[in-house]
């Protein structure tokens, strides 16, 4: 969806200045909100065995997302695990880790959906910017999302799998491999639902709004002393402040790392994150052993909704892939479980909720930023 | 790919394709003109130096007596040629702002200490992606402030300056708005076709770069350069620099290189000088410059000055520095 931009709402303003009384249209703007208000993002994942033990050469381990029963427009695909890719300004440092493919598969035969016909680095084919820095002991999260370079229609009942193959798996000293799939997309509902429609009062504040206010920016705020963080392998919820104004959110940052998150809008109960489904296997030297995982695996990494701003290379904001319409005193609710990366054979997450940024150094109280505008 | 006028024109005549291609890209051109003849790029900027982990602070911009529209604001920037890339963000603090609006009762952006990062685009090798969805506006006599709060450990440095600015511009209908200069643009427009150009910013003194008169340390040097003056109406699309300002963090002294530009016979883009690496950008591959909120009309005949003044920490500083504008014809 084209939202009103900033090079737009800059133009409107000198114009304004310059007296040609141009303000930014009325009717795009409600119709700004009335899709919003029809779409959904959806954030789902998949997530193989973990693969731990001695080296195995040429290795392949596959994941596969759940079926949905309506129709999921995908703009974002990412690749979790590239453990040994230190993707600095676009340029490898270091070895390819590991190669993907991924797969479409329903009614028909199964699609290439990059049609590379071959497994290749996924760093180019699904747009890391970066994982780590250094210490790959420690295996931090904070690759930006790329949008894919065109949406593709997820149809009802098919699933996206991933395939990687490990290249003489372990290269550097990390303890396991977790190969997981994050894909970002957008969910139309019909017309005749009643959730996907600005009507009553909610009609009244966005028409309201638009017909006294300017578009104005906005960023509403969830800090979290880092003494409230949930224990290992807990959740907090947590939600964000009510406000009086009805906001489009665009796209959310924060500077919290090991932390899975889940998010809801109970005013139009919007569930953000479809939960993966753990791996119940693992493999330990190449063979296939019944994996130990914490309970624990009930959302998805935080980035994959917020980029870790101090991390990322790119941008500073994940952007969502449509706006979400915030109605006046509502809120959002965000769950957040410490811990990711499940360890296979330990009840545990290899990677605990902290606030560092990209080489290490702590940053403080934990934030989720939501970057908005009001209608 | 470049996508632009300047490219569909070429297409459409190499391709033989479209109706009054011509017409339309004059027109566009001269649109685009006039948009820079009555806009002035502005910045603003606000400067804090660290101490100890909770240490505080609060820094206001001046004033302007003309609306100025805020675009966004960066933190930090710094140059790429500098050796210790990674570490050298081990020694930068984590940094929460509170940035306000001062003189109003209108909506805040927000009213908490955020990250710096959620706020403005921060340098630490960042693309300078931050321009907020909808720009600010300040109005006469508002300024912004903006309070400091120390989160993260400063690691081995404890005084590492601060800097952020703000980008935008401010509007005047009647600006520059001469028959004789209109109709110079439009002769221009009718008789050319566009072409870039990348205008170099020299010192009074040195080999065409920027030249301190020494490797000093601890005294500030303050040297004036200018751009040759332009054959033709240009627009400035924005700037990037190299060997300016490229001292890091573990050095004795901090990065704190600041400048001006200013147009001779014409506007400045300051009112003061302005630290380089609040408002200029890291240099990458996808978005190697700068890019000025609009582009910047330099007329026929006119050269770019600036003045910078700095402390130069070694031979490649004092005699390697460059600014360099990116200019197209207008």
């Amino acid at each position: 969806m084209q939202t009103l931009t900033a090079k737009e709402s800059l133009r409107y303003l000198i114009d304004r200045q310059l007296g040609l009384a141009r303000n930014p249209p009325r009717t795009r703007r409600l119709e700004e909100a009335l899709l919003a208000r029809r779409c959904r993002n959806v954030i789902f994942g998949a997530m193989a065995p973990v693969v731990y033990g001695a080296t195995v050469p040429d290795l392949v381990v596959t994941a596969q997302t759940e079926p949905f029963a309506d129709p999921i427009i995908v703009t974002d695909v990412l690749n979790y695990s590239e453990p040994d890719a230190r993707l600095i300004l676009g340029i490898f440092t270091d070895n390819i880790a590991s190669l993907m493919r991924v797969f479409v598969t329903g009614t028909s035969a199964p699609e290439d959906l990059f049609a590379a016909g071959n497994f290749t680095p996924s760093c180019w084919t699904l747009g890391h910017y970066r994982n780590v820095s250094e210490a790959f002991a420690t295996p931090w999260e904070a690759p930006s999302l790329k949008a894919h370079f065109s949406p593709y229609m997820l149809r009802p009942g098919s699933i996206l799998r991933a395939e990687w193959e490990l290249l003489d798996y372990p290269v550097n000293g990390t303890p396991q491999y977790h190969g997981e799939l994050h894909c970002r997309g957008i969910r139309v509902l019909r017309p005749d639902d009643p959730y996907g429609q600005i009507c009553g009062k909610l009609r009244g504040q966005v028409c309201d709004y638009i017909d006294r206010f300017d578009p104005e920016t906005a960023i509403i705020t969830i800090r979290i002393p880092e003494s409230d963080f949930p224990a290992a392998g807990q959740s907090r919820r947590y939600h964000t402040p009510a406000q009086e104004r009805p906001l489009l959110v665009l796209g959310m940052a924060s500077n919290i790392g090991g932390a899975q998150v889940q998010m809801r809008d109970d005013s139009t109960h919007t569930n953000f994150v479809t939960s993966m489904r753990p791996p119940r296997m693992a493999l330990n030297g190449g063979v296939e052993v019944v994996g130990t995982y914490p309970n624990n695996i009930v959302g998805i990494a935080l980035y994959v909704l917020a980029a870790n701003s101090d991390m990322t290379q790119h941008e500073a904001y994940n952007m969502f892939p449509v706006p979400h319409l915030l109605a006046p005193n509502t809120q959002l609710d965000i769950t957040l479980t410490n811990g990711l990366r499940p360890n296979g054979n330990a009840a545990t997450f290899e990677q605990s909720m902290t606030t560092i940024n990209n080489v290490g150094v702590t940053t403080g109280d934990g934030f989720i930023s939501l970057l908005c505008r009001t209608v | 790919m470049i996508f632009n006028e300047n490219y569909d024109y070429l297409f459409n005549v190499l391709a033989g394709s479209g109706d009054d291609v011509r017409g339309r890209y004059e027109r566009r051109r001269y649109n685009r003109a006039m948009l820079a003849l009555r806009c002035q790029n502005w910045f603003q900027w606000v400067s804090f130096t660290s101490a100890t982990q909770g240490s505080t602070g609060t820094a206001v911009t001046d004033v302007l007596e003309k609306p100025l529209i805020v675009r966004g604001g960066g933190m930090n920037a710094f140059a790429p040629l500098q050796d210790d890339y990674w570490s050298h963000n081990s020694y930068l603090a984590a940094m929460a702002l509170r940035i306000m609006r001062s003189g109003s009762n209108r909506a805040q952006i927000n009213l908490d200490f955020l990250p710096a990062t959620h706020y403005v685009s921060v340098g630490n090798g960042q693309k300078w992606s931050l321009d907020w969805p909808i720009p600010w506006v300040l109005f006469p006599n508002e300024a912004i402030k903006v309070d400091f709060l120390q989160t993260g450990n400063p690691g081995i440095d404890t005084d590492v300056i601060y800097n952020i600015g703000f980008y935008g511009l401010v509007v005047d209908p009647n600006y520059r708005c001469s028959g004789v200069l209109m109709d110079s643009i439009k002769d221009q427009i009718r008789k050319t076709d566009q072409f870039p150009r990348y205008i170099h910013v020299k010192s009074d003194k040195g080999g065409g770069t920027l030249t301190f008169p020494a490797n000093d340390d601890t005294n500030d040097q303050q040297i004036n350069a200018n751009t040759i003056e332009v054959p033709e109406h240009m627009l400035v699309l924005g700037f990037r620099r190299a060997n300016v300002d490229i001292k890091n963090d573990l050095a004795s002294v901090q990065n704190n290189t600041t400048f001006k530009l200013l147009v001779s016979g014409g506007a400045a883009f300051s009112k003061v000088e302005i630290p380089v690496n609040a408002v200029e950008l890291f240099t990458r591959p996808d978005a190697g410059y700068y890019h000025f909120s609009v582009p910047h009309f330099l007329p026929r005949g006119s050269s770019i000055g600036l003045s910078i003044t700095g402390i130069v920490d070694s031979l490649i500083e004092q005699y390697a520095g460059e600014i360099e504008l990116l200019c197209v014809s207008v």
